[in-house]
């Protein structure tokens, strides 16, 4: 019986994190208000605005072009031909054929050196995200589970974190470790979590005081199950809107060190590689900034738009 | 090899003994913190210029920007983020947010990018780099303040919000308390305290910025010699700037503590 009674605790829990209101007609209330409460978030969920409906159709035609780069591109990335440097678009010659984006200061056509840098920018901010997401979650929900010296040498780390610049550890850790994708992954990754921490850490200290886990507790249930079958499923909907939250970030990470020469090395194609690269020939042939920028700017606008919409859909509180 | 030739055996053994490069890592650091403690913090390898010189040199440089972009952060963003509650419903305010959403998501080195492109090379009208006269200050001073007068912006509006709903505003406003010192007095004032301690966490924010605006506008602060000591491996120069920077972080960290305090009189200080 009560493991019944648990169970549509578990069910109707990630709908209803943070309305007080809500929360308490949870704990108490029998399952049809549960399936009210079910339906009106996939109402909302998929009473998509105009703009973030925009920004989910260019994010799927990024990542499909990203994922299947080799096919997509109309030139080999890497390949230069010096005759033709800094030509400018075909694409303002009016042309839908030849360089559409105009080539580069080696004779390398721009729009598939975009492509394959997106590919290369992705798919390292992904990887980045989710070690950055497995640290902090994990960090978060032990330190707010177990409390105690634990809690306190996660709260110390986490202020090390907020003191230090990112941009300076990633340094520190480049120089140590060299240059090189593998070691940019797992700095970028070992030093973006304390945001998850943080937040994490906060939401499993006010679900670990609700019935549901006393109950689980005194039914034997030890920390282990806890976390993984009562605390995880609740907190759900935040590590969601902040792993969406976080890509941008990690993305502007990225370019930012790769623009400076210290992040993804040539002659491997990356976004920011490519602006910083083409900055130095601005005043003479501005087409080769102006893409990957586009690209970038484009990227990180519609997953920041994403990230705010969903987090208004589930209501989730960010700030502090 | 070049360097077998350039360098004599005897030589290369000064040198790593110089550096200390001869010994195992454990040593050398023990070594380095000695040297700490002695206030020698080394020689940079490409400059060969104790590295205290060579950060004393480029710190006015930086300290110069940064002085001039953390007001103009602070000034228009904290406005834009009030701006963005109380006119939510009009232009003013959808474009205040617009801009604070802009700022917060494309990255400073595009923006900047784009000015150059815009001011210096389109219109002609700002220098591009250099920090020769006045008008070589602007694009990188606004460049270096957009993040964090956008963070500001958003948070701002963030707090704002939260102190419109608390039960002290309703109770100023069913006093019949003009809207105006309502929001001077009691919402204003509730929402600059968590800001000010924002504005200290911001600091790191504009130090990792600066590293992209020094280099882009070839500004001779310490960040370039940051990045160029990762880029050339000179290590006793990135390490003292590490060390440095750090404790930038730590005293700004510490005023906003204190200022903490000073503002907010619910706080108390145990003795």
């Amino acid at each position: 019986m009560a493991e019944k009674e648990l169970k549509i605790d578990e069910g109707d829990k990630p709908l209803s994190l943070n309305g007080g209101a809500s929360k308490e007609a949870a704990v108490s209330v029998l399952p049809p208000s549960a399936t009210v409460a079910k339906i009106s978030l996939w109402k909302r969920i998929l009473d998509i605005p105009l703009s973030v409906r925009l920004c989910l159709i260019i994010i799927i035609i990024m990542a499909f072009a990203a994922v299947f780069a080799p096919w997509v591109v109309p030139y080999d990335p890497n390949v230069t031909n010096i005759m033709e440097r800094n030509a400018p678009p075909s694409l303002i010659k009016g042309e839908r054929i030849g360089h559409l984006f105009g080539i580069d200061q080696l004779g390398r056509d721009i729009l598939s050196r975009c492509v394959y840098g997106l590919r290369v920018s992705v798919g390292i901010s992904l990887v980045c995200m989710v070690i950055g997401s497995l640290v902090g979650v994990t960090l978060g929900v032990i330190s707010g589970l177990l409390g105690g010296w634990v809690d306190r040498i996660v709260a110390i780390l986490v202020d090390f974190q907020l003191a230090v610049p990112y941009i300076l550890m990633v340094l520190l850790g480049i120089i140590a470790f060299g240059f090189g994708i593998p070691v940019l992954v797992g700095l970028i990754g070992f030093i973006r979590w304390k945001t998850h921490t943080r937040l994490i850490r906060g939401q499993v200290l006010s679900i670990r005081e609700s019935p549901f886990v006393e109950a689980a507790r005194a039914l034997g249930g030890s920390n282990f199950q806890i976390a993984i079958r009562h605390i995880l499923p609740n907190i759900a909907s935040m590590l969601i809107v902040l792993l969406t939250m976080n890509f941008p970030r990690i993305l502007l990470l990225e370019s930012s060190l790769s623009f400076l020469g210290i992040g993804v090395q040539p002659p491997t194609a990356s976004l920011g590689r490519m602006v910083g690269e083409g900055r130095n020939y601005m005043a003479s042939a501005w087409w080769i900034v102006i893409p990957p920028s586009g690209f970038i700017v484009l990227i990180t606008l519609c997953m920041q738009i994403i990230g705010d919409w969903l987090r208004d859909v589930f209501d989730v509180r960010l700030e502090r | 090899m070049w360097g077998e030739e350039a360098i004599s055996a005897e030589d290369w053994q000064k040198m790593e003994e110089f550096y200390g490069f001869d010994k195992s890592l454990p040593e050398q650091y023990f070594l380095y913190l000695r040297w700490l403690a002695r206030g020698d913090f080394g020689v940079s390898i490409i400059f060969r210029q104790p590295v205290v010189e060579l950060y004393t040199q480029a710190f006015g440089n930086t300290l110069k920007l940064a002085v001039l972009a953390l007001p103009l952060s602070v000034f228009v963003g904290i406005p834009l983020g009030i701006i963005g509650v109380l006119k939510r419903r009009s232009l003013a305010g959808r474009l205040a947010m617009t801009f604070a959403f802009i700022g917060y998501a494309v990255p400073n080195f595009i923006l900047a990018i784009t000015f150059i492109l815009v001011f210096s090379f389109t219109l002609k009208i700002l220098p591009s780099m250099g920090d020769a006269t006045v008008w070589h200050f602007i694009i990188p001073t606004i460049m270096l303040s957009t993040g964090t007068t956008a963070a500001l912006a958003r948070y701002t509006r963030s707090t704002m919000l939260d102190v419109l709903s608390q039960d002290y505003v309703r109770t100023a406003r069913a006093k019949g308390l003009s809207e105006r010192i309502v929001i001077f007095k009691h919402v204003l004032r509730n929402v600059l305290i968590p800001v000010v301690t924002v504005i200290g966490l911001q600091v790191p924010t504009l130090v990792g910025g600066s590293m992209i605006v020094e280099t882009i506008f070839s500004w001779p602060g310490i960040d370039r010699l940051i990045i160029g000591s990762v880029l050339n491996r000179d290590y006793p120069l990135l390490e003292f700037g590490v060390l440095f920077i750090g404790s930038i972080v730590v005293i700004v960290n510490i005023f906003a503590d204190i200022l903490y305090v000073l503002i907010d009189p619910r706080i108390q200080v145990e003795a």
